[in-house]
């Protein structure tokens, strides 16, 4: 599934699936579809939705295929286009994101360094996408994709201030999950 | 910021980089079918020049050919000579038949068997289906020349000479029809559509142009055969046109006919 073709440098690649040959681009789908679902999961509700939003990306990577001059990372651009991809498609069928107001639960911040040992990506996944879409789409932005408060403004269609303050309670309630995960873990460990 | 966010940040994204899940087989199928959709259409637009001025060519040639007055011995003679040279068996070779009536009526019957001729070139040009496509000319036969008989005894007025003749554009209007409808679906279209015809041939309403004498129309141009080959040539922007016609000192022959997967052209001209 994850093919690394060998026989091929991603150059020669990139310029066959310009030129449209099919062959070609199939083994560029194979060769990234496996992370760029795991970067639309983050943003869908559910695995079905992020498997449209992976359609859709590969859709438009291969049609803006001619905009990739070979500046800059091809799978950061590539991820870049499923990242806005997703985006547009998770608020054309969501109602505007919804920002649930979590009380803050008075946790205190832990001055424990986080062990990261016993968790592993699909942990993580799973507590990303307990997330409410708010909180959950500005931590994507943020934390995984490297987008500023100002960028992901312009993403989202919020305000700055919102972003930072939404990311600020994200992080909260990650980390005491994660905490909580690691407890957990610990204890059935030992 | 916090040591502690950033650090939980690095602790998402590292995991998460990486991470990996496979799609289902459909979504790349979904993909593949979407790339492949888009460009497939230019190979219709051929067709329809030839579907459309093999629509002119009849239309007009129904529509012109009852007018046509005054042709000497030697076309009848030609024209009927060009019946029997398609092979045909059956009807059609009455038409000489026909021709040799009152002359008043020679308009009327002539126009059967000069349409017949035009139809049959075309038909005869088409390879594969022509014993199929004989089936309208020759359906057509038995309906029209028992009338023409009868033209011919009663010495009839212009309204029931508008009927046969009318008679026989209308199964020409039927293929024109057939053909136009049938232009966009395979390259063949031309052959096969043709063929349909046999069964509406009879009772086609007549739709094609009423009987008048526009003999003044043909003064621009030279003679019918130059008329269609204008026509055909605004549709038709291929170097070697559907049909071509050359109006020698006899009249108007047709000395060229392209159809794509068919192509006859005469050298002398």
């Amino acid at each position: 599934m994850f093919l690394q073709p060998k026989h091929i440098t991603t150059e020669e690649l990139i310029k066959r699936c310009k030129a449209g040959d099919r062959k070609a681009q199939e083994l560029l789908y194979k060769q990234f579809a496996g992370k760029m679902l795991a970067v639309c999961m983050r943003y869908a509700v559910d695995r079905m939705e992020a498997e449209d939003m992976l359609q859709n990306g590969f859709i438009k990577v291969f049609k803006k295929m001619d905009d990739y001059r070979g500046d800059g990372s091809f799978e950061g651009w590539i991820r870049r286009i499923m990242v806005h991809s997703s985006i547009e498609y998770y608020r054309k069928h969501h109602k505007m994101m919804q920002v649930v107001d979590i009380e803050e639960s008075g946790y205190e911040q832990s001055v424990n360094p986080i062990a990261s040992a016993n968790l592993d990506a699909k942990d993580l996944m799973a507590l990303i996408q307990q997330l409410s879409p708010g909180y959950r789409m500005v931590f994507n932005l943020y934390a995984l994709e490297g987008y500023s408060h100002k960028e992901i403004a312009e993403i989202a269609g919020i305000t700055e201030g919102a972003s930072k303050s939404q990311l600020s309670r994200a992080r909260g309630i990650l980390k005491e999950q994660v905490e909580k995960m690691e407890g957990n873990r610990y204890e059935y460990a030992r | 910021m916090n040591m502690q966010d950033k650090e939980m940040d690095a602790l998402f994204r590292s995991k998460l980089d990486d991470y990996e899940i496979e799609p289902s087989p459909m979504v790349w199928a979904n993909i593949s079918e979407e790339l492949g959709n888009p460009g497939k259409r230019k190979s219709i637009i051929p067709m329809l020049r030839i579907a459309a001025s093999v629509a002119i060519v009849i239309g007009a040639g129904a529509y012109f050919w009852p007018k046509q007055q005054g042709l000497t011995k030697t076309d009848q003679r030609k024209l009927t000579a060009g019946v029997a040279n398609t092979g045909l068996k059956t009807q059609p070779a009455n038409a000489p038949k026909n021709v040799h009536v009152a002359q008043p009526v020679n308009t009327a019957t002539q126009a059967q068997p000069i349409v017949k001729t035009q139809l049959q070139r075309v038909y005869a040009s088409v390879s594969h289906h022509q014993a199929v496509q004989q089936s309208p000319v020759v359906n057509t036969a038995p309906v029209v020349d028992p009338k023409s008989t009868d033209i011919v005894t009663d010495a009839q007025t212009p309204q029931n000479i508008a009927a046969v003749t009318n008679t026989q554009p209308g199964n020409v209007q039927t293929v024109t029809n057939a053909i136009t409808a049938g232009a966009g679906v395979t390259p063949v279209v031309p052959e096969t559509k043709l063929s349909v015809t046999s069964t509406d041939v009879i009772n086609q309403p007549v739709t094609i142009a009423s009987v008048q004498s526009e003999s003044k129309k043909r003064n621009k141009i030279r003679g019918l055969g130059g008329l269609l080959n204008a026509a055909i040539g605004l549709v038709d922007r291929r170097e070697d046109k559907v049909i071509e016609f050359t109006n020698n000192e006899d009249g108007d022959t047709i000395t060229g006919i392209n159809l794509g997967v068919v192509a006859i052209k005469k050298n002398n001209k």
